[in-house]
């Protein structure tokens, strides 16, 4: 491999890695939306078929409002 | 004397402060005393199984009000009772906040032996108020009609406050493990940040494969729909008849429904005393949720109760004359079929809930995050 393969190559990976990789606050924002969008999914979704399947386990908590 | 004089009023402020106290120590027992003596009337509330050992939505409780004239149990007299729901919760909710506040029971039944008991299954915790008014009736003892409130204070269940409890330990922790993951990610971003992220949204999308196994189902409750049936019409021996109409139809979770009964004898009004049972049983749980025996001084009662539960249930009215020579005709019961409409929470408990789990998340995360770890420097070396 010559020194400019060489370059290409690691020019690049290095363009691969920026372009993948994400800062620390923006997979913190992702992660708490996930978390958000399942706990609302399980404790507070209205959709009859989600409410109906965790109705017991909501009223089981005490502190999720159910109807 | 510029010495003296200021000392003087020290002590003449201290005479009237202590002067002030022991009147008020001494007029407010009196006049709480005079006032229950002017009233002539007191109500005792008893329960069992005791109050503090209820759990709501799980224990029937068996109440007992009795009216007190002079001491004595009221021989004769008309009560109204009204049953408040706890108010409003501020922080936590509870698992019915349509109810909250709400009127759960208007009954009212004429007063034979001064005492009048109701089984019912308390929905949430907190503070009800039973509002309770007592009249004379005539032929009865005089005395001035008295309204009195009595609190009843029902605990959680203790089973539930530990599930609540897990459940906001365990989001704590699930945020502490993400931020302790955050942390070495940080340390070692190149090589851990992307496996990191992935594995904990598999483990949160692992949470979501019930619930599209049920989006995919029907046939549930919320599903199931059943005409209700407000009114039926009795027919017994002898020419008695028995009508039963309740409205509003559907029933609202949040709103009472009247029971209106009518007993007749011969196409008129039965004008003597009469025993009214009104029976609800939760359809889907199979349990009865109200059981209350009331007397009524001609065959037509209006009663009020609330459905504090979006699901079918069934009301048995059954209505007895008891004046004399009729006191041995067979009862007649009506049965009649409610569905109940559950209407969602309010939007600003939902968030107000969101904002408190989602925070318990956050906090354990930037616990885990922050929190000195012996491999966080290991990974950073």
């Amino acid at each position: 491999m010559t020194a400019i393969q060489q370059f290409k190559y690691i020019r690049r990976q290095i363009h691969l890695f920026r372009k993948h990789n994400i800062t620390l606050t923006k997979q913190a924002v992702i992660v708490v939306l996930a978390v958000a969008f399942v706990l609302y999914a399980v404790f507070f979704s209205n959709v009859p078929p989600i409410h109906d399947f965790f109705h017991g386990l909501r009223h089981a908590m005490g502190i999720l409002p159910c109807h | 004397m510029s010495l003296k004089q200021p000392r003087s009023y020290q002590r003449l402020a201290a005479l009237y402060l202590v002067l002030t106290v022991g009147l008020v120590c001494c007029w407010f027992p009196w006049i709480k005393t005079a006032q229950a003596e002017d009233g002539g009337v007191q109500v005792v509330l008893t329960s069992t199984p005791p109050l503090e050992h209820i759990r709501p939505d799980r224990d029937l409780a068996r109440v007992t009000l009795t009216a007190l004239l002079h001491g004595q149990p009221l021989s004769q007299g008309h009560m109204q009772v009204q049953l408040t729901a706890p108010p409003r919760t501020q922080f936590v909710a509870t698992g019915f906040p349509r109810v909250e506040g709400s009127a759960l029971l208007a009954l009212d039944t004429a007063l034979t032996d001064g005492t009048w008991t109701v089984q019912y299954l308390f929905p949430l915790r907190g503070t009800y108020t039973f509002d309770v008014g007592i009249t004379p009736v005539p032929g009865g003892p005089a005395f001035q009609p008295t309204r009195l409130r009595q609190t009843v204070h029902i605990s959680e269940d203790p089973a539930v406050v530990r599930n609540a409890g897990m459940l906001i330990g365990g989001l704590f922790l699930l945020g502490g493990i993400t931020g302790i993951i955050f942390a070495r990610s940080a340390a070692a971003r190149e090589k851990l940040w992307g496996s990191a992220i992935v594995a904990l949204l598999i483990c949160l999308g692992g949470a979501l494969i019930p619930v599209h196994g049920v989006l995919a189902d029907s046939g549930h409750r919320g599903t199931i729909v059943e005409a209700s049936q407000g009114h039926q019409v009795i027919h017994g021996d002898q020419g008695w008849e028995l009508e039963v109409q309740a409205s509003p139809i559907p029933a609202t979770v949040g709103q009472l429904v009247q029971f209106v009964t009518w007993l007749r004898k011969d196409g008129t009004m039965f004008p003597g005393l009469t025993d009214v049972h009104i029976e609800v049983v939760h359809r889907e749980e199979a349990h009865t949720v109200l059981g209350a025996h009331l007397q009524a001084r001609q065959g037509h009662t209006l009663q009020s109760l609330q459905f504090y539960d979006g699901a079918p249930h069934t009301v048995n009215v059954t209505v007895r004359p008891v004046t004399g020579e009729v006191s041995d005709v067979a009862p007649l019961t009506a049965t009649l079929g409610l569905e109940v409409v559950a209407l969602h929470p309010p939007l600003a408990v939902k968030i107000r809930m969101m904002a408190i789990l989602l925070g318990v998340f956050v906090v354990g995360m930037a616990g885990g995050f922050f929190v000195p770890w012996p491999f966080k420097e290991r990974a950073g070396a």
